[in-house]
């Protein structure tokens, strides 16, 4: 389903000239559960926003479903990730001025989907989340575990293909990192492909397959271990 | 420490050049506007401080309660009176009064002057004037006598000495120059190239000397150093009582002193018209609100900014810098921006001057832009105007937390975004009223212009006429230009009047019907023009019924009453209101007389005919009813009217027959067209400040709005991002914003309708005959700034939205 090759990605300020990818190589079926992990600083997030098509990449090649993205525009990017992928922050990056239900809805908003499916849609996935009663509060009257279920219930509401979550359990406190992990791997469960940065080795475990980066650079690809127990 | 602050200041300057430059651009026209402002408020203070010791010179008005009529002038018996009354307490006091056009010539140079003012030669006392060349003694005292200003002096006599000279008025009288003296400067509040000796008048009107109720002087007195001037006002009553019969109770006479003159006064017959202190103070309004919004945006730029330089602070707080020293720096830094603005400014003022006096009708040249006072004043200035508009920027950002700022969490208040949309909404719908304003006074321009005067004004050309030596009869002079001009086939028809159609008639007089008595109650005010035979043929004025005067069917010219003949005669033509006005129907007015009281009789006018209506001056003028009389002499203003499409042909025989007869007169030949336009020039002008200052307003108003846009979109950097992400496009962002912004203007628009209604309504009620204030007018002013402001956003949120949505959301 995707497709790395040779990718990299430059940052050039003023003086300095960051390579913050060099040369990636991945492949990614559908389906799988990838876990991003190394240093901070090391690239996680780049990579993670190339492959959710939020940004470009320098140089390489990279296909999605057999389309090449690599050398398109800022709006054709845009109309590419539109309905295929879904964003998780560790910051939830949940709209301040807009009702929780408004924020579900945000994502369809911009697929013109009509009124009646996206208020259905929107029920639906806060129902999922059993976040339903909490439809018109405000992001701020809820605690940091309620916002990421926001935030996940955001994701979804578009039905994508794949989830990139950035560090999605960074912000919470264990327990409510848990419960972010066990959706995860419920959704991944039903056949959606998930990418995620953490930092933490217990909560990669849940992944398929790590991917360790360092400088820029894949140092390696492993299945993930499978005598570490969770269910 | 100082300089280092300098370098940041600077080096902030360059990395943000747009932000910058619209900042500086701003401050330098609010600046400028100031400045500018100031100079014509401090000008007009400077009126007749011109004369020595100008504060112990004051002027006797003449008031008439009953009548709720207050005028500049008084008749000639009050000087003596006065003098003799307070002779302790008055240095000097003089009569003044009386200007017209007149001719004066020099051999074969011949000048029309247009200030001309009689004075008695006690003027050079009140108001120490001072004499270049020629004695003091005797200088006015005799009828026939001049003083003249150097620069006329020039202008008649060239390098020669006036002193002894005569100098003849309108070809025939000889005036003898009896003194030169400097030229007066324009900040007084009367102009004048020639002074004529009072006494010349006593030739003219014997009689009237000794009326007390002939107000056609200015009484100027000069107190002695020392003297309360209100105490000799309060005797004035007193004095009053003591003229008996001569004047009535509801009299009284005031002082002015003259330094008041200029701003203060608004009486009737004034000899120019003057300024005024509500102009002045409503200029000093727009001059401080002007820099006060430009302060504000400068301000909402500046904060707008500030997360930008968020991480600065920060770091410099966790380095030890203090609060007091953030904000000096940030204050240092806006003292600086200012002081570029103000260089800006002070170029602005200079290369806009010209125009500007031009604009407000005000010779300025006397004013000079560089002395230390000034240098000072723009030195004040910048620390001040820098120091305020940075003073809120600058307590924003000392204030940001060091540890919030750091990790990027500078959060700005809601409730200033919303003191902010509050501005951009009064500086739209000031843009707006002033828009509103601006395309009322232009249509109804357009549409006065294009009102049917009920007089034939195609193809006429208007000369004065002035006697001469030659001619000394003006009648005679008439009919010689009429015959002469008739002999070419391009002149179709010649006419003339007492005065020009395109100002109100000058003359009111008061009708009674032939049935009634002469008494008080009985008496008509109607409007009148004096003409010879042909003016209404001339002039396609439309007959109701009766006839045009004809010499053939024995119309002859007015003769007034004299002593030996108590009742004169003569013949009218009305309009259709005057006949209305004296109670009769155009039928019934034909053949009946109506007689106008006249010492020492009256005189008795045949209606002849009676005619339409026609408007006399601008639309302005309430102009209904017109009576005509047939007089001789008063063929003040020749008006020949050419063939279609003989202009050219018709010119050149104008001007052939001008220079036969006046060989050594200039040619003040003017189309009627032009006339009637010029009676517009007022609104013109009015039209042409509307567009300046609407132009400025919107300037700065879109000013304040990209200032505002700039701190929305930055306080909206991480949504735009966050919606980015969700799939919103370039085109999605750009509306979100736009729709935000759309709806400021729109309110400023539910503000500006009703204030520009209102306004204009008021000012188009100065017109008999106006334009609709159709709706239209109003959604095109609103819908223009709403296009521009659409422009503004458009870029601002465009250039938001195009950054990579990542890049929004990376502060973590
Ligand atoms: N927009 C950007 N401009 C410049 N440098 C950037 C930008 N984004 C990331 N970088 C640099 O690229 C490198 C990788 O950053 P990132 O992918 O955010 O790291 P991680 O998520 O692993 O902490 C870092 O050195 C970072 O400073
Ligand atoms: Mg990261």
């Amino acid at each position: 389903m995707i497709r790395l090759q040779n990718i990299n990605k430059i940052y050039r300020t003023s003086d300095i000239e960051t390579k913050a990818l060099n040369d990636i190589n991945i492949h990614i079926a559908k389906g799988e559960f990838i876990s991003i992990m190394g240093p901070s600083g090391c690239g996680k997030s780049t990579l993670l926003n190339t492959l959710g098509m939020l940004d470009s990449p320098s140089s390489g090649e990279y296909f999605f479903d057999d389309i090449p993205i690599h050398g398109l525009s800022e709006r054709q990017l845009a109309q590419q990730r539109k309905g295929k992928v879904g964003f998780i922050f560790q910051s939830f990056n949940l709209i301040d001025e807009l009702s929780v239900a408004d924020n579900v809805e945000l994502p369809l908003l911009y697929q013109k989907i009509g009124v009646k499916e996206r208020k259905m849609r929107v029920t639906e996935v806060l129902e999922q989340l059993n976040i339903g009663h909490r439809a018109s509060h405000m992001p701020q009257q809820l605690s940091g575990g309620q916002q990421q279920r926001v935030a996940i219930a955001r994701a979804l509401s578009t039905s994508p293909d794949v989830i990139m979550a950035d560090e999605p359990t960074g912000n919470l406190d264990s327990k409510n990192g848990d419960e972010v992990m066990t959706m995860l791997s419920e959704l991944n469960k039903i056949g959606t492909t998930i990418m995620m940065v953490t930092h933490s080795p217990y909560h990669a475990e849940y992944a398929d397959r790590i991917i360790q980066l360092f400088d820029g650079q894949v140092v390696s690809q492993n299945k993930a271990k499978v005598d570490v127990s969770h269910a | 420490m100082l300089k280092s602050y300098f370098q940041i200041a600077i080096r902030n300057l360059l990395v943000n050049k747009l932000f910058s430059a619209i900042n500086i651009f701003g401050l330098a026209i609010g600046l400028a506007i100031c400045f500018l402002i100031l100079l014509f408020v401090r000008h007009e203070q400077t009126y007749d401080k011109y004369y020595e010791d100008a504060e112990n010179i004051y002027r006797v008005t003449r008031h008439y309660d009953d009548e709720d009529l207050h005028i500049a002038l008084i008749a000639p018996p009050f000087k003596e009176a006065i003098e003799a009354e307070f002779n302790s307490q008055i240095e000097s006091i003089s009569l003044m009064g009386w200007g017209f056009d007149l001719n004066l010539s020099v051999g074969e140079n011949t000048i029309e002057v247009t200030d001309m003012l009689m004075a008695d030669s006690d003027i050079f006392d009140t108001f120490n004037l001072k004499i270049i060349a020629g004695a003091r003694e005797g200088i006015l005292d005799r009828a026939g006598t001049m003083v003249l200003t150097a620069s006329l002096a020039k202008t008649l006599f060239g390098d020669e000495d006036p002193i002894g000279k005569y100098a003849f008025y309108n070809d025939q009288q000889p005036y003898e120059v009896t003194a030169v003296i400097e030229d007066q400067p324009e900040n007084t509040h009367f102009q004048f190239g020639v002074l004529i000796g009072y006494e010349t008048m006593r030739n003219w009107v014997p009689d009237e000397f000794n009326n007390w109720d002939v107000n056609y002087s200015y009484l100027y007195l000069r107190l002695k150093d020392g003297t309360d001037p209100n105490l000799l006002q309060s005797k004035f009553p007193a004095l009053m009582d003591s003229f008996g019969e001569n004047v009535t109770d509801d009299q009284s006479i005031q002082l002015q002193r003259i330094t008041d003159i200029h701003l203060h006064s608004n009486l009737s017959y004034e000899i120019a018209t003057n300024g005024s202190y509500l102009i002045v103070y409503s200029f000093s309004l727009i001059a401080i609100v002007i820099l006060l919004i430009a302060c504000i945006n400068f301000m909402n730029l500046s904060t707008a900014r500030a997360t930008q330089r968020a991480k600065e602070v920060g770091v410099r707080k966790a380095l030890g810098a203090s609060k007091t020293q953030l904000a000096m720096q940030f204050l240092i830094e806006s003292i600086l921006i200012t002081g570029i603005a103000m260089l800006f400014a002070c170029a602005l003022v200079e290369v806009s001057l010209p125009y500007f006096t031009q604009f407000i009708e005000r010779d300025m040249s006397g004013i000079t832009l560089y002395n230390t006072q000034t240098l000072i004043g723009v030195f004040i200035t910048t620390i001040l105007v820098g120091a305020f508009a940075g003073s809120y920027p600058a307590f924003y950002l000392a204030h940001f937390q060091p540890h919030k700022v750091l990790k990027g969490l500078a959060v700005q208040g809601k409730s200033t975004t919303n003191v902010r949309k509050l501005l951009v909404v009064f500086q739209f719908a000031i843009s707006i009223t002033l828009i509103v304003a601006t395309i009322v006074v232009i249509k109804q321009i357009d549409f006065a212009r294009n009102v049917d005067p009920g007089y034939d004004r195609a193809n006429n050309i208007t000369i004065p006429l002035f006697s001469s030596k030659e001619y000394p009869d003006r009648h005679v002079l008439y009919n010689t230009f009429r015959e002469q001009l008739l002999r070419h086939p391009a002149i179709s028809s010649v006419g003339a009047s007492q005065q020009l159609l395109t100002s109100p008639l000058q003359d009111i007089w008061s009708y009674v019907r032939e049935d009634e008595n002469i008494v008080a109650e009985n008496m008509i005010s109607i409007p009148t023009l004096n003409v010879p035979y042909h003016f209404h043929p001339h002039y396609n004025i439309e007959l109701v019924t009766g006839r045009y005067f004809s010499e053939e069917l024995g119309d002859t010219f007015v003769q007034i009453p004299t002593h030996e003949n108590l009742i004169g005669s003569g013949f009218a033509i009305v309009s259709r209101s005057a006949a209305s006005d004296l109670g009769y129907t155009p039928e019934e007015a034909i053949n009946k007389y109506i007689k106008i009281p006249f010492s020492p009789g009256y005189t008795n006018y045949k209606i002849v005919g009676v005619v339409e209506d026609i408007h006399f001056g601008s639309v302005r003028e309430d102009s209904q009813s017109q009576i005509y009389h047939l007089v001789k002499y008063e063929e003040r203003q020749l008006s020949i009217r050419y063939a279609p499409y003989q202009r050219k042909a018709a010119l050149e025989h104008i001007d052939k027959v001008f220079n036969e007869i006046f060989p050594n007169r200039v040619n003040n030949r003017s189309s009627l067209d032009d006339n009637f336009d010029a009676m517009y020039r007022q609104e013109e002008k009015q039209a042409k400040v509307f567009v300046f200052f609407s132009g400025l307003a919107i300037v700065v108003a879109s000013m304040g709005l990209f200032g505002l846009a700039s701190f929305t979109t930055e306080r909206r950097r991480k949504e735009i991002g966050i919606r980015k992400v969700m799939g919103a496009s370039i085109a999605d962002i750009v509306l979100l914003l736009t729709k935000e912004f759309s709806i400021l203007v729109i309110i400023a628009n539910l503000f500006a309708w009703p204030i520009a209604y209102i306004a204009m309504q008021n000012w188009l009620s100065q017109f008999t005959q106006r334009i609709d204030l159709h709706i239209g007018i109003f959604i095109l002013a609103g819908v223009l700034p709403l296009l521009l402001a659409w422009g503004i956003i458009a870029i601002q949120a465009t250039y938001s939205a195009m950054s990579t949505p990542v890049n929004n959301l990376r502060s973590e």
